[in-house]
């Protein structure tokens, strides 16, 4: 019979000593007043340390703690840290995730002085999207997700396209010339790489800037005080007759072709829509790309593209709120601002700011800036309306299962009926939420 | 089973030892009993209770307060809610999303159990065969269970890539075959994460039945193979029997596993090259999308209460199946 | 009496079949060695064009990943070490002991296997807030200092220890205690080191819990490492699959250690009959 090892109560007696030993190793030394940060993406993440570290050396008391949960990472930290009191004292969320916190009382307005600030810098739009019902602006609008059309040159000449589309059915001329395929019939490069599976509310976002806006559907719109899903009408059912005629008629597009950034880079599609960080992505990427932008195009039920606003909050249980607003205004200062747009791609807000010195290298940067302030053109972004995130995924889900059915080609009927229980859905939340009008 | 009076009964005498008087066995001494109930009630009381307390600090009262919100309209966000009784239950009774995620984990359990089961069997006894570099492929076959999830259903994604990029796809058309739409295509993605799932957990299961069958005693091994029986009917008649305590064990902790999926569902529904939700939603990925994304805890809460209830259920009749053999030789 | 041929076939099956469930790792090896442009291309080979080692020295400038790999190593070892004896402990107690109440507690030690820490995680996550213990090691480790399969498993163990064993310590004077140490743990060496492994393995991959629990960095796990590999919207597979590598080794050789005692340690243990 096999005694216990001697070293059994050992152990364990070192288990415990290791344990207690642990406890003290101290998570991080104490300076002098430390603002923490949560930030919710890697590249993003990066710079705000670079640009930490230049604050830290102008301002030697104060500490800056840069923690990076990433995408749906920071959700759940936020969600279960915030109610708690637990949260750093600045957290990056897309701002329509933030509002909801801020209803409840968990984040802490912009004071006058910087509000002041923002209002003289930020163009209207930004602020109103982040001005809450009760007039105060709940987050710095720190940046902007600016959509517009990426295109590659090459492919556009090879097809003799000379004029860039103006309107959405130039824009699908186009992508069906563009479209090459192999001898079984599969799509070797899209011509308009519509997003059309993956990260929920990502797709529904993409979607509503492609197809929903053009045609004139909203997502919800404000009725008497309140709000109603907006595209149960005839731009909802066209918004999705065109992707499903991208799909199944004209087949620009298809599943199971690499997609976004990536297929874009590679040359496997030659449009596609995205955000300014694409630019910095090519540049190390694809360097060789002959690739341009041009603005979403108009449709017969509107024009514009949706801006919607990464936000930078401060919570209410912290304990050095005015350094934390005196930090997050710095980095939104001009220097630092051009710095991030050069380093991570991502468009910052004030578009009076002098961003010249990027534009030799990076071209395209220049359109992103200027689009917005186009007349007749509008920046569409989140409303301001706890289940907005609720409506977004669930229609995101309900979309992608729709363009999964072969079915609804050259189908009004069946069209017209997910359309519809698309928008009862949206309805049912906004009711669960006390925000349905009549 | 409980004894009435004292609440530590003398030590069991097995009815099987005919040596030993009926009652208390032979003791030193007349104070020993005594001295024996006062040692067990010490253990109980100085190890026994404080690991059952730990327990209920740390499961038993957490999972109690989530069914608790089950029946209120808590949300992350909002501060103060109410008492709603059953109605989050009404609402689940109506929501497709629930209903298809319940049905997606149904077949994820009915699927993944068996695959579990009857392949770590099988595997498991060829390895009990005394095959040489048996260690080497144990080593093999335990690897995956080993590897973090987050990088295996990363690779896995890679895999099922579609076009030709994916790997999958990629040897299939080079051997002539096309292509496969593995997670895109509605009808299989489901399969193809349970797929997954099996090959990350069959190392477990194969290394648990092959310490089992390694336990049959050489002597009933060699009754069997005297008695001329071929190798494939003494393993079925007479080692797989003696072996249902383990296969019990196994089929409880895969169907544990099968009913917590989470992990691998949400990578893959993340990207851009990858499954839509629905199909392949299951139940803790709708309670952590309508707790974490909705906010709505109340209602999340009542999709884990439906999640416990179900597989309490389907372990309870699994120990009722196996019954009989559960106590056998003990 | 076996035929050669029989033998020849049962290698085939295992050789086989055990190279194609490594099949997947073999590709996170050969990628953590690759370039990113390697990678992404639209053809994938199995080799690298040109072997790196960019990836791994990424490792620490992307993140102080030897931090993480300290914290995981404490977390998962202490977790390992606490659970190793409340579950042999409470194991004995449900196989061995009578008393009122028993079984009600085996039924409730059981149930709390139905349901995954995600569901429960918010009353946990205040409980730990209430104990001062948020951005800590202890905070990280103490919900997992028991393992309710682990008393499941060791319960249906220690049930085929004979009786007479105990009884013949006790008869020569062994309080109970002494029971636990010199008959019981000698004899459940071999389930002991099966759940170490389990055990390990879970608390080294897990995610959400330290996720919610550590505010900074320096508390960070592996695990939570691997966040820093997904970019924005692409992901780094390269330094995804070194971090990956480097992960994995601790627990294979924490494996290779405990195989013995599972798979040999088991002449006097296990589910006899």
């Amino acid at each position: 019979m096999r005694h216990v090892p001697r070293s059994l109560p050992m152990i364990l007696l070192a288990a415990f000593a290791f344990l207690v030993a642990a406890m003290g190793i101290p998570a991080g030394t104490m300076a002098a007043t430390e603002v923490t940060i949560w930030t919710a993406f890697p590249d993003m993440h990066d710079s705000v340390v670079k640009m930490a570290e230049k604050y830290m050396k102008e301002n030697p008391n104060i500490k800056i703690t840069a923690t990076l949960f990433p995408q749906r990472a920071q959700e759940e930290k936020v969600a279960v840290a915030l109610p708690a009191g637990q949260a750093a004292d600045l957290i990056e969320l897309d701002k329509f995730e933030l509002y909801p916190y801020y209803l409840n009382g968990f984040l802490e307005p912009l004071p006058p002085d910087i509000e002041a600030w923002v209002k003289k810098n930020w163009p209207e739009y930004a602020v109103k999207n982040s001005t809450a019902n009760d007039g105060k602006l709940f987050n710095f609008p720190w940046y902007n997700g600016v959509k517009m059309m990426f295109y590659n040159k090459d492919y556009f000449k090879e097809a003799g396209i000379t004029k860039l589309p103006t309107t959405v059915d130039e824009m699908i001329a186009a992508s069906k010339k563009l479209t090459k395929y192999d001898a079984r019939g599969n799509v070797t490069r899209a011509g308009l790489d519509y997003r059309v599976m993956g990260g929920g509310a990502g797709t529904s976002q993409k979607y509503w800037t492609q197809a929903m806006i053009p045609y004139g559907a909203k997502v919800i719109e404000p009725v008497g005080g309140k709000w109603r899903a907006g595209y149960n009408n005839e731009g909802g059912r066209n918004a999705l007759k065109m992707y499903i005629d991208a799909l199944y008629k004209d087949k620009v597009v298809a599943f199971d072709h690499k997609h976004d950034a990536e297929a874009f880079g590679l040359g496997i599609s030659a449009m596609f829509q995205r955000e300014a960080w694409v630019v910095g992505y090519l540049e190390k990427e694809a360097p060789k790309l002959n690739y341009g932008v041009f603005p979403m195009p108009k449709g017969p039920g509107g024009w514009g593209t949706v801006g919607n606003t990464m936000g930078l909050a401060v919570s209410k249980s912290s304990k050095v709120k005015k350094e934390a607003f005196a930090f997050a205004k710095w980095m939104m200062e001009a220097p630092q601002s051009v710095f991030q747009y050069d380093y991570t791609g991502w468009q910052p807000f004030p578009t009076a700011y002098d961003y010249s010195s990027l534009y030799k290298k990076k071209p395209a940067l220049k359109e992103f800036i200027e689009y917005s302030n186009k007349a007749g053109h509008t920046v569409y972004d989140y409303e301001n309306m706890p289940a907005i995130s609720e409506v977004h995924n669930r229609m995101a889900e309900r979309i992608m299962a729709a363009f999964k059915r072969a079915d609804l080609k050259d189908n009004p009927q069946g069209i017209a009926k997910v359309v519809s229980e698309t928008a009862e859905e949206t309805n049912r939340v906004l009711a669960d939420h006390g925000m349905l009008g009549k | 089973m409980a004894s009435q009076g004292s609440s530590v009964s003398t030590p069991p005498v097995r009815a099987t030892d005919p040596g030993a008087p009926q009652g208390a066995p032979a003791r030193r001494g007349g104070g020993s009993l005594r001295a024996l109930r006062k040692s067990q009630l010490a253990f109980l009381l100085w190890i026994f209770a404080p690991v059952i307390a730990l327990f209920v600090i740390i499961r038993v009262i957490p999972i109690f307060v989530i069914l608790l919100f089950s029946f209120t309209n808590y949300s992350i966000t909002r501060a103060f809610w109410r008492w709603t009784g059953l109605v989050n239950f009404e609402r689940l009774i109506g929501d497709n999303n629930f209903l298809v995620a319940l049905w997606n984990s149904t077949v994820y359990v009915l699927v993944a159990v068996p695959a579990e089961v009857l392949l770590g069997l099988f595997f498991a006894v060829l390895l009990s065969r005394r095959v040489r570099f048996e260690s080497f492929y144990e080593t093999l076959y335990f690897l995956p269970y080993i590897i973090p999830m987050v990088p295996a259903a990363i690779i896995w994604k890679w895999i099922y890539a579609p076009g030709s990029f994916g790997l999958a796809n990629h040897y299939l058309e080079l051997l002539g075959f096309g292509r496969v739409g593995w997670l895109t295509n509605p009808k299989i993605a489901l399969l193809a994460v349970i797929g997954m799932h099996v090959w990350k957990n069959l190392g477990f299961f194969v290394i648990v039945f092959l310490v089992g069958l390694k336990n049959v005693p050489n002597d009933v091994k060699e009754a069997a193979s005297i008695d001329g029986a071929s190798q494939w009917a003494q393993v079925l008649r007479v080692e797989l029997p003696l072996l249902k305590p383990i296969i019990l064990f196994g089929a409880v902790m895969a169907t544990i596993w099968a009913w917590s999926a989470f992990t691998e569902v949400y990578i893959m529904t993340q990207g851009t090259d990858v499954s839509t939700g629905t199909e392949i939603a299951v139940l803790v990925f709708r309670i952590y999308q309508e707790g974490f994304r909705f906010y709505n805890m109340g209602y999340a809460s009542a999709i884990s209460f439906v999640l416990f209830v179900i597989s309490l259920l389907f372990v309870l009749v699994q120990f009722w199946l196996f019954r009989g053999w559960k106590e056998e030789g003990s | 009496m076996r035929q050669p041929r029989y033998t020849v076939l049962l290698h085939v099956v295992l050789m086989v079949t055990s190279l194609a469930m490594v099949f997947p790792l073999v590709w996170v090896f050969l990628t953590s060695f690759k370039t990113s442009q390697d990678i992404i291309r639209a053809t994938p080979t199995l080799l690298p064009e040109t072997w790196t080692l960019e990836n791994y020295a990424s490792l620490t400038q992307t993140a102080p990943f030897a931090r993480f790999f300290l914290n995981s190593l404490i977390i998962s070892g202490v977790s390992t070490l606490f659970i190793i004896v409340t579950c042999s402990s409470a194991g004995f107690v449900f196989a061995k002991y009578r008393f009122r109440g028993k079984n009600f507690f085996m039924l409730l030690v059981i149930s709390t296997i139905l349901i995954p820490l995600q569901t429960y995680m918010i009353p946990l996550y205040l409980l730990t807030r209430w104990l001062g213990w948020i951005n800590t090691y202890q905070g990280q480790i103490f919900p997992l200092i028991i393992m309710s399969s682990g008393i499941f498993f060791l319960r249906q163990n220690i049930l085929t220890i004979p009786d007479e064993l105990l009884d013949a310590a006790r008869i020569d004077g062994a309080s109970e205690f002494g029971v636990y140490r010199q008959i019981i743990l000698p004899l459940t060496v071999s389930p002991l080191a099966a759940i170490s492994i389990v055990n390990w393995v879970y608390t080294w991959s897990m995610f959400i819990w330290p996720l919610v629990v550590a505010n900074s960095e320096d508390m960070f796990t592996m695990e939570l490492g691997l966040m820093y590999f997904q970019r924005q919207f692409i992901t780094l597979y390269g330094g995804i699959m070194a971090a990956c590598v480097v992960t994995l080794l601790p627990v294979l050789v924490v494996f290779l250690m405990f195989r013995t005692r599972i798979i040999d340690g088991i002449a006097y243990t296990g589910m006899k009959t």
